[in-house]
């Protein structure tokens, strides 16, 4: 094909993707960029954004830095950080349970087994319901005194027990852990489907081969089928780094970032994650203090990404 | 590659669908500018919050309104309660507010101080002023200046079930007067084994102040940047709500995230006191439960409760200011608003509807009385910071974490830093 008709397709092409490209621009690229510029500015003094006061780097500076108080260097924000450590967590464990509950699932369901797709289609069935209604549902399924969890453990253990009295959210030890549940739960289905299409594309020969130079089943796994999911893996790290990050909805749902756990003096929510942070301080008006911590979000998934890409997935992923 | 006729056509449908879209938003987000019905009758928009029965008596009172000031028609809009703050920071950040609004009490300082309101000295409210009662009128006093006319007020006080009194043989006519009587009564109307309990509460700093104001406790000091969260008497009042909870085992724990909740509680015949407002009157009643009403339980300052409710404000933007406010004062007025109170069985904010209305309802009287001993609720610009400052380290206390001494100081510095600091 010659330049010019070479021209003329690019031309076209970007005509017929216009109206996807004006909205996208409006929509996406619009906010992301403003949001960059209102990081540099203080809350407004009005409801409107035509009256911001120029504060250079502050924002960030009392988001990262510290100070000296008391004879100590102490966090401008410790709250953040405790935020960072608590959305760490919630990855640490949530990414890894999700990783391997998709991948259980999707093992289990490769078989032949009598009502396969029934079980795939149940399995998948909670990921098309919305964040916010799985979390409703268990909140009441954690609930104490009338939820299902201390109902059965009530049958079983009596009525003097921890998932009666105060149940999985009550407790800054145990409300995270049972988001992380909840969540895995949800989202499983989504990776076994990725998963089984994976395991589908695996030739039967490789299987064969193997048996015959002796392979166990485990060494099949660890050797054969681990490897040829690694695309899938590292998508599903990546994902969920993302979703960590982003991590709202659930504990907006289940916990509005409680319960309260006291560390060094501090009083600090046991399930308030980066987002959900965020999220409050949006809704407390600081408009410039929240685009900074988006900022700073923007960049740890970044740099998370790039360090997956390089020791995870290696170059080819 | 050749653009044929009929693909044109197609790509102008295309382009065409995006561009009115954007046009409609940006026609959509022009200035404000006044509207006018078919007729050539102003429209001023009033967005409210008001439930079914009220929104009925809110078209009968616009109604009658409109008979006498034919070149104005109220065009009333209902937003959800919940969302009410969120709808309007969207619309004034755009510049397409109403004209006024119905709005939560602690919502009014806000708006005032980010100069969204008209200062209503300059419509004659000087003029009309007393009238309204002291602590509801107060949430609308900021900075030395009225920016709202209270529509509706609250208040909450002692909802006490009689059968679980008498059961636990308590006379069921005479709910504990001190915290003193309501413990020891507490004592006895307690069985964590059938999971019944004295007493039920939330832990969110509103559902607080009528501990901290029966002790007698200020949240913030007169001039304005001092918070007294850590004063002796603020210390006592919740040493008191937290022993409740941690010492006398009579309260259930019903603030902890999924417990059950004090009304649900109180419904079930689960919790045997709650502290509520006159809006669960219709609702408790409906629900079959034998209950009565009493007032805050005494402490060294008396009894006392919190203020809640709305008001009604207007917004700068509006082009018809003064014929807002002639509405608004008609609708509070003392026969209007005394009309509305009878139908709804709500507690008047207008001191001369008290003479035109006969309450035979005994429990509403309660709140009546309860109404008198109200204190002011702490007006800050951001309310919701206040809370999101306060609320965690109430749970501390009760969760054993911290002490109540420990937990007030650091939440008045905080406040102090982060809110009231901000607001000077």
């Amino acid at each position: 094909m010659s330049a010019p008709s070479n021209h003329r397709e690019t031309i076209s092409s970007l005509i017929f993707l216009s109206p996807f490209l004006i909205l996208f621009a409006i929509f996406l690229i619009f906010p992301i960029i403003y949001s960059f510029y209102l990081s540099f500015f203080d809350a407004s003094k009005g409801f409107g954004l035509s009256n911001l006061h120029f504060v250079g780097f502050e924002n960030y500076v009392n988001l990262l830095g510290f100070h000296f108080e008391e004879g100590a260097f102490k966090l401008n924000d410790p709250a953040f950080w405790w935020s960072i450590a608590v959305t760490f967590i919630y990855g640490g464990l949530s990414i890894p349970l999700g990783i391997g509950a998709s991948l259980m699932l999707a093992l289990l369901l490769h078989n032949k087994l009598a009502g396969r797709n029934f079980f795939r289609s149940a399995f998948f069935l909670p990921n098309i319901l919305d964040m916010l209604v799985v979390g409703v549902i268990w909140t009441l399924i954690y609930a104490p005194k009338y939820g299902a969890l201390a109902q059965i453990t009530t049958y079983f253990f009596g009525g003097d027990q921890f998932f009666n009295n105060g149940g999985m959210l009550s407790s800054p030890f145990t409300a995270l852990p049972a988001v992380i549940i909840a969540m895995v739960l949800k989202g499983a289905g989504f990776g076994m489907v990725l998963f089984l299409a994976a395991l589908q594309n695996i030739p039967e020969a490789v299987y064969e081969a193997a048996d015959i130079d002796g392979a166990s089943k485990w060494d099949q796994f660890w050797l054969i089928t681990l490897p040829l999911l690694k695309p899938i893996l590292f998508f599903m790290g990546v994902t969920g780094i993302i979703g960590s990050l982003n991590a709202f909805t659930e504990i907006y749902a289940m916990t509005a970032g409680g319960p309260q756990i006291v560390l060094g003096g501090e009083t600090l929510g046991s399930t308030q994650v980066a987002g959900y942070y965020l999220y409050k301080q949006f809704d407390g008006g600081r408009h410039g203090y929240a685009a900074a911590i988006s900022y700073v979000l923007l960049a740890i998934t970044l740099l998370l990404t790039w360090l997956q890409k390089k020791f995870v997935a290696g170059d080819k992923a | 590659m050749i653009i044929k006729p009929n693909l044109l056509s197609r790509l102008l449908l295309l382009f065409a669908l995006p561009l009115l879209f954007v046009s409609f938003l940006t026609l959509v987000g022009c200035g404000h500018r006044e509207e006018k019905t078919a007729d050539g009758r102003i429209i001023l928009n009033f967005w409210h919050t008001y439930g079914d029965q009220e929104e009925m008596i809110l078209k009968e009172i616009i109604k009658d309104w409109e008979k006498s000031n034919a070149s104005y028609t109220v065009q009333a809009t209902r937003l959800p309660f919940d969302g009410h703050k969120a709808k309007l920071k969207t619309a004034l950040t755009v510049e397409r507010g109403p004209d006024m609004a119905r709005v939560d009490w602690s919502f009014v300082c806000e708006l005032a101080r980010k100069n969204a309101l008209v200062d209503l000295a300059a419509l004659g409210f000087d003029k009309i002023r007393d009238q309204y009662l002291a602590a509801p009128l107060g949430t609308n006093f900021i900075d030395g200046k009225y920016f709202g006319l209270p529509d509706q007020t609250t208040c909450v006080a002692l909802f006490y079930n009689k059968k679980m009194f008498r059961e636990a043989g308590l006379n069921p006519d005479a709910p504990p007067k001190t915290w003193d009587e309501f413990i020891e009564q507490g004592k006895k109307l307690t069985d964590p084994t059938q999971g019944r309990f004295a007493f039920a509460m939330d832990n969110t700093l509103w559902w607080t102040l009528p501990f901290f104001n029966t002790f007698g406790a200020k949240i913030i000091a007169s001039d304005g940047v001092t918070c007294l969260l850590d004063s002796k008497e603020a210390i006592a009042a919740m040493d008191l709500k937290s022993s409740l909870y941690n010492t006398h085992k009579i309260e259930a724990g019903s603030w902890r995230a999924g417990s059950i909740s004090p009304d649900s509680g109180f419904v079930n015949g689960k919790y045997a006191m709650i502290f509520s407002g006159p809006w669960n009157l219709p609702k408790f009643t409906n629900s079959g439960i034998e209950f009565g009403v009493g007032l805050i339980p005494a402490g060294p300052a008396g009894t006392s409760t919190n203020v809640g409710g709305t008001n009604v404000v207007i917004f700068n933007t509006s082009k018809n200011q003064q014929a807002c406010f002639d509405f608004l004062t008609y609708f509070t007025s003392a026969e209007v608003h005394a009309r509305w109170c009878k139908a709804l069985n709500q507690i008047p904010v207008n001191l001369k509807s008290y003479d035109l209305v006969k309450y035979d309802d005994p429990n509403l009287m309660k709140f009546l009385e309860q109404m008198k001993s109200a204190v002011a609720n702490p007006i800050v610009t951001h309310s919701d910071v206040l809370e999101d400052i306060i609320n965690p380290e109430m749970e501390a206390i009760m969760t054993g974490q911290k002490t109540s001494m420990e937990a007030l100081k650091n939440a008045a510095r905080k406040i102090e830093k982060k809110v009231l600091r901000r607001d000077s």
